[in-house]
């Protein structure tokens, strides 16, 4: 429910309905709902913007090509997700097989962070310990293995259960709590690596 | 006392902190850490972790992408005509080719979006193609992770049947377009005013009819250019210049729609541009590779002409006016009558078949040496060549650098779409070209080979001179 409007806001799987039947603005509004979330969640899985940029267009082009085949039972967000997941796992893999050849036009930004929150409080220092751990933290997660990586992305950003995450990966949610404990653990042991060795 | 072994405990303790175990885990979790100290601490830890990871910051998309995704799904109302089918049809054949993949469903998606304040009516990328090449792609790479979203092949004759783009593009095209994906369900009902089709389609903003019916209004038609580069630093200089041409190009009115990777090095871009614009495009690709260009027009034998640097740019920019039905002096009349014999007589499409397994190889470099064989024997720095016998050559060229590409999992790379207006400064080799308004009808699509300096080392058909 639009909470300024009060009007209703079609549910996804009314979208994805209307989709089917030829409207051509009902997956304009899927992706308005979700693109947001599903770029944050691939930026984290590739940790470079344009990579980010391409897969998240190819998730929803592919979301879209197979549309027909989404079973109106399920959940079209946790859908999106799992696409969206394999395509950030795929386009890693290639990346990792080839070189990559010409320079994007929105440039590797490996080095490039995204613009951090401006500074919340009055202590810089404390200011830019966050921004530090922050980005350690990112620098770690893009060092754990893609599936675990993944896991805990779903967990600890997106903030979904473990049935959402299993749907979304497509395993069972024993094998969830592993990969979230797993990639965790790495992450932890990165940290404490990195804290060890910090002056 | 429980001794705490974290490769036992810790998924407990992390679903622990997840709120994810039933009460008897739980349980069991709580008397580990009232009786560990170790485990407590391990468990301040993994909640430091989780807490940092929640702290990053959020992303929202960049307004490039939302542009671009809503373009495609909020603009079409209005803007599409049936000939934007056409296009996408040429281009997803072209993008096809590159992936060795001959004409797949569904290639009538996007609708041209009108820029304001231009004179040019751009398409977005060719996202049929766009589709094929990851379903290729993840097809070799698919575990069971990985969820199929394969789209059938149909034939021709199904695609044709099938409803022509829907306005929105390809975010918002017509689920009739999908239909044969889905075995044994009837495609549901068309859109009225797409199943009007013609000017009423216009009118209404949805492109509608079958592909077949769109031929009265051909598209301009459809360029191979091949560039050799020498020095690293010129293969670089050529992909740069044909990825600036994303942003806003005051020389160049130019629409990029796609960027194939080779695995071996080599580069393919796809751009649509007015037809006029497509001597600028080779003159400026021309500086940047020593003259080492080489245009062919696609299209039948007698249409088919390769030109090859260098200067090739008037003569190219004749051609591109030509190709687009607009002979040089805007002769509407004569355009219209090409169209006619384009209806009556399409065009013989090229069609890329993938080498047999086993036998590519020498496939390959049989049509290697065969082209080899034709090839100009030297550069006729300053003459424009239209030997027809180049013609045959660049093809071949062209199509088996596109089969090695898709059999070594290149990938198409699609950039967000910008819209672009003609500035005011034209290049010197526009001039002819800018005084006579550019028609929006007359766009031409240029898929542009960028070869490596190193690959040209090797017995390939691109090391011709």
């Amino acid at each position: 429910v639009n909470r300024f409007s009060g009007d209703s806001l079609p549910s996804d799987a009314e979208l994805v309905a209307r989709t089917l039947r030829g409207d051509d603005h009902a997956f304009g509004a899927l992706v308005g709902r979700y693109e947001d979330r599903v770029f944050n969640m691939v930026y984290r899985m590739c940790r470079n913007h344009a990579d980010a940029l391409d897969v998240t267009q190819t998730a929803f082009i592919r979301a879209h090509a197979a549309l027909a085949r989404f079973e109106a039972k399920a959940n079209f967000f946790t859908w999106l997700y799992r696409i969206a997941v394999n395509a950030a796992i795929t386009h890693k893999r290639h990346a990792a097989s080839r070189p990559r050849l010409v320079p994007t036009v929105t440039g590797d930004d490996e080095g490039q962070r995204p613009a951090l929150e401006p500074a919340a409080t009055i202590d810089p220092s404390s200011d830019l310990r966050r921004h530090d751990l922050s980005d350690r933290i990112a620098s770690a997660l893009a060092r754990v293995e893609p599936e675990f990586r993944a896991a805990v992305i779903l967990k600890d950003i997106e903030e979904l259960d473990y049935s959402a995450i299993a749907e979304i990966l497509h395993v069972p949610v024993g094998t969830v709590k592993s990969r979230i404990f797993r990639g965790r653990a790495l992450l932890r042991e990165m940290l404490l690596e990195f804290q060890d060795g910090a002056p | 006392m429980i001794l705490f072994d974290p490769a036992k405990h810790g998924p407990d303790l992390s679903a622990y902190l997840d709120g994810e175990l039933d009460a008897h885990r739980a349980a069991e979790v709580e008397r580990l850490l009232a009786e560990s100290s170790e485990a407590r601490v391990y468990l301040d830890e993994l909640r430091a972790v989780a807490g940092g990871l929640r702290s990053l910051p959020r992303l929202s998309a960049p307004d490039a992408l939302r542009a671009a995704l809503r373009s495609r799904g909020a603009t079409s109302a209005g803007a599409a005509t049936r000939r934007g089918s056409w296009m996408i049809a040429l281009r997803t054949g072209a993008i096809a080719a590159a992936l060795g993949i001959a004409w797949i469903a569904g290639q009538s998606l996007i609708g041209p979006v009108t820029v304001p304040h231009s004179n040019v009516t751009r398409r977005d990328e060719p996202l049929t193609a766009m589709r094929e090449t990851d379903e290729k792609l993840d097809k070799n790479l698919k575990d069971e992770t990985t969820i199929a979203l394969g789209i059938p092949v149909s034939t021709e004759r199904e695609r044709n049947k099938a409803p022509a783009a829907s306005a929105a593009g390809d975010l918002a095209f017509s689920s009739a377009a999908r239909a044969p994906s889905v075995a044994g369900t009837p495609p549901p009902a068309e859109p009225e005013a797409a199943a009007a089709g013609g000017e009423s389609g216009r009118a209404g903003g949805l492109a509608g009819g079958p592909l077949a019916d769109a031929d009265d209004d051909l598209p301009a038609g459809e360029f191979d250019v091949v560039v050799n580069t020498r020095t690293p630093d010129e293969f670089k200089a050529v992909n740069d210049l044909l990825l600036s041409l994303q942003t806003p190009h005051a020389a160049t009115n130019t629409a990029y729609v796609a960027r194939v990777e080779e695995s071996d090095g080599g580069e393919i871009h796809q751009l649509q541009l007015p037809a006029a614009e497509i001597g600028s495009l080779v003159a400026q690709l021309e500086g940047r590779s020593q003259q080492n260009v080489l245009v062919q027009r696609r299209g039948d034998a007698e249409t088919e002409q390769a030109y090859k640097s260098a200067a090739a740019a008037d003569e190219v920019t004749r051609l591109g006016a030509e190709a687009a039905g607009r002979p040089v002096g805007g002769d509407r009349e004569g355009r219209d009558a090409r169209r006619q014999l384009k209806k009556e007589a399409p065009p013989q499409r090229p069609v890329v078949r993938k080498p047999a397994v086993g036998s590519g190889g020498q496939a390959e470099g049989s049509a290697r040496d065969s082209s080899a064989a034709t090839a100009p024997a030297a550069s006729t720095t300053g003459v424009v060549q239209a030997d027809q016998r180049n013609a045959p050559d660049s093809k071949q060229r062209m199509t088996n650098q596109m089969n090695r590409s898709a059999g070594r999992g290149g990938r198409v790379v699609f950039r967000a779409p910008l819209q672009r207006q003609v500035g005011e400064q034209r290049a010197a080799a526009d001039q002819d070209a800018a005084s006579q308004p550019a028609d929006a009808d007359d766009t031409v699509v240029v898929n542009v080979l960028v070869a490596p300096p190193a690959a040209q080392s090797q017995p390939a058909s691109r090391s011709y001179p």
